[in-house]
């Protein structure tokens, strides 16, 4: 009779001395997981003896705090990876944003003299949503549509959207934010949770429903993972490209408005570290370069290792250009990493086959 | 047992109905100045195995794309059931329960089996009959239900497709295929990729499948997985069709002369 069975294998890990299955799981973490939860162990131990004020409450909480815009940025930054693409244009979007929030503001409390604040902070909202949503039509169109590769079409965003930024500021700082906007997006808190955090929990729980509970996140995953093959499968796949990049940029705006929100003012100059940060914590955190790959949890736990990185650095009094190369180093690393995980996972399919 | 045991013994003729399942009359393809098909008339019927063989060029794929509604065709016509059909898109193909297994298997390599499988027909339901939700455990289940119906044997569900061999791949395209309703499979060179062993359990997974009232049309140029598995064989040369053999009444060495000579 002809053997049906088409792979059975034993677990031969069985009776490996403690150190070989040490190693094993060592192994499978890092396939699942890549280098993430190593150099975060490594990074808080670290921190925590070269800066004992490191592990203060006030430090570990201002610390949470900070690290809510990075996350939120990074998953935006997540869903152009998970497409098999990239979103330069996440700094610049969060400049353009923060600018046309704050003048809507003000300019609705102009135009409107008696309007209750309330009013200047919707139209401020939507003016930043509607821009972002904007910056990720033009993006996905861009890509998905004229088919230019995502790399070019986000850096000439980036360029479009800080010039633009900067046209409409005219350089310069927008003051006159209501004190209401910053309370609302910044600084109250309910049960003692400052509200960044509650919006980050809020994206991070819709971000995991959307990229695991629904028929559009499994598309963002198959768009990335073989876009020919979801093709083939009866999918439009323009339309879902189109529509990644835009909740991509709709996310990031969210993130710019709890940031222009915690400065209180419009900035064409905010967000300038985020791309790196945001694609740091992302590869960090598996997301692959190659697409389809990378769970946003993971993208959350990479977000606070840079978090943990830049604010240990800064405990540190290790100046700003050195944490650039600080950052820069481990993002090469995180890529370099990436690509060995990729072919160790290859291997293994060849071993088990 | 070898596999030419396994594989259907039956009369080839007895087990023919008089309606085909599907019926090519005359199809013509010209690629500018080039008439890589110069009229193909061919009936597959239900249940059986056709092997398509010939040289180089000979208009297989051609043919087989135009079947399957990935290639428009300039003459002729294509009969499901009796009934003329249009087959411009693989939707048509579809609806009329002809599916085609792609050479790169149309899988995406980073998803699990059940995530393959229902890709592009996920199932969903709703929670509080409101909020949207992949019901991945029905997915889960009626893939291993399917797999287990096809007599499939893959080590781990959940793992995703790269970690899989080239046979348990083709496995779970070919079943991939198998969740709509569909009648007859196309292939073109499916076990081209593949080792010997690998070829040889996809060949099994088809005679199994032959069984279960799924026609094939299969092009291959590896003469002894035709002979094995065909239960008539069909051999182009030049755009023309040959001649249509049952693989009963022939040889290896009249099908080489067909292709060769073009001539029966
Ligand atoms: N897309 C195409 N454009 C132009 N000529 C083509 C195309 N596809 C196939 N042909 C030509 O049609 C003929 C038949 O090709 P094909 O069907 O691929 O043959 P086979 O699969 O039997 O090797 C060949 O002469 C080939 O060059
Ligand atoms: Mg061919």
């Amino acid at each position: 009779m002809v053997n049906t069975e088409i792979n059975s294998h034993a677990d031969p890990s069985a009776n490996r001395p403690i150190w070989a299955r040490t190693m094993r799981v060592l192994h499978d973490v890092f396939l699942a997981n890549g280098i993430l939860p190593f150099v975060l162990v490594a990074a808080i131990i670290f921190m925590g003896i070269a800066e004992p004020r490191f592990l203060s409450y006030d430090n570990l909480f201002n610390l949470g705090r900070h690290s809510t815009y990075l996350i939120i940025i990074s998953v935006g930054q997540m869903l152009a990876l998970l497409v098999r693409g990239i979103d330069m244009s996440v700094g610049s979007t969060v400049a353009l944003v923060s600018v046309t929030t704050a003048l809507a503001i003000t300019g609705t409390a102009q135009a409107i003299p008696d309007a209750p604040p309330g009013l200047a902070i919707v139209a401020g909202v939507a003016a930043g949503m509607l821009t972002g949503a904007v910056v990720g039509l033009i993006n996905g169109i861009g890509i998905a549509v004229l088919s230019v590769s995502p790399f070019i079409m986000t850096v000439g965003m980036m360029s479009i959207a800080t010039g633009v930024a900067l046209t409409l500021s005219g350089g310069m700082p927008v003051y006159g934010m209501p004190r209401e906007f910053g309370q609302i997006f910044s600084n109250a808190s309910l049960h003692g949770l400052p509200v960044p955090v509650l919006y980050c929990i809020a994206v991070l729980i819709l971000g995991y429903y959307m990229l695991n509970w629904t028929v559009l996140g499994r598309r963002i995953y198959s768009l990335g993972g073989n876009l020919n093959a979801t093709r083939l499968a009866g999918v439009n796949t323009t339309f879902f490209m189109v529509l990644t990049y835009v909740l991509c940029s709709v996310i990031v705006a969210f993130g710019a408005i709890l940031l222009t929100a915690r400065v209180n003012t419009g900035e064409a100059t905010l967000g300038t570290t985020l791309l790196m940060e945001s694609i740091t914590a992302c590869v960090i955190g598996g997301v692959s370069f190659f697409g389809g790959i990378g769970r946003i949890s993971n993208v959350f736990l990479g977000a606070i290792f840079v978090t943990i990185l830049t604010n240990g650095m800064n405990l540190l009094r290790i100046e700003s250009y050195v944490q650039q190369i600080v950052l820069g180093v481990f993002l090469i690393a995180a890529v370099v990493v990436d690509q060995i995980r990729v072919r160790m996972l290859r291997q293994e399919r060849i071993e088990t086959g | 047992m070898t596999l030419a045991q396994i594989a259907p013994t039956t009369n080839v003729t007895a087990k023919l109905p008089h309606q085909p399942l599907l019926s090519a009359r005359g199809i013509e393809k010209n690629y500018g100045g080039n008439r890589a098909l110069k009229g193909v008339s061919l009936d597959i019927f239900p249940n059986e195995v056709v092997a398509l063989v010939g040289d180089n060029g000979a208009g297989k794929s051609t043919f087989v794309k135009i079947l399957s509604g990935a290639e428009t065709h300039d003459g002729g016509s294509i009969l499901v059931d009796g009934q003329k059909v249009q087959m411009s898109t693989p939707n048509d193909a579809h609806e009329n329960g002809i599916a085609t297994l792609y050479q790169d298997l149309g899988l995406v390599d980073c998803f699990n089996v059940p995530q393959n499988v229902f890709l592009g027909r996920e199932l969903t339901g709703r929670l509080g009959g409101a909020i949207p939700f992949l019901r991945h455990t029905e997915m889960r289940r009626r893939t291993a239900d399917l797999l287990k119906e096809l007599d499939i044997r893959l080590p781990d569900l959940a793992r995703p497709v790269s970690t899989m061999s080239g046979g348990q791949r083709q496995a779970v395209a070919i079943s991939r295929l198998l969740l709509g309703d569909v009648r007859l499979i196309i292939m073109d060179e499916p076990m081209a990729a593949l080792g010997v062993d690998e070829g040889q359990k996809v060949l099994d997974l088809i005679a199994r499948l032959s069984r279960k009232h799924i026609s094939f049309f299969i092009i291959s140029h590896n003469m002894e997985h035709v002979m094995t598995i065909a239960d008539r064989i069909a051999v182009f040369k030049n755009g023309n069709l040959v001649g249509v053999v049952r693989r009963e009444d022939t040889t290896r060495e009249e099908i080489t002369s067909m292709i060769v000579h073009g001539r029966t």
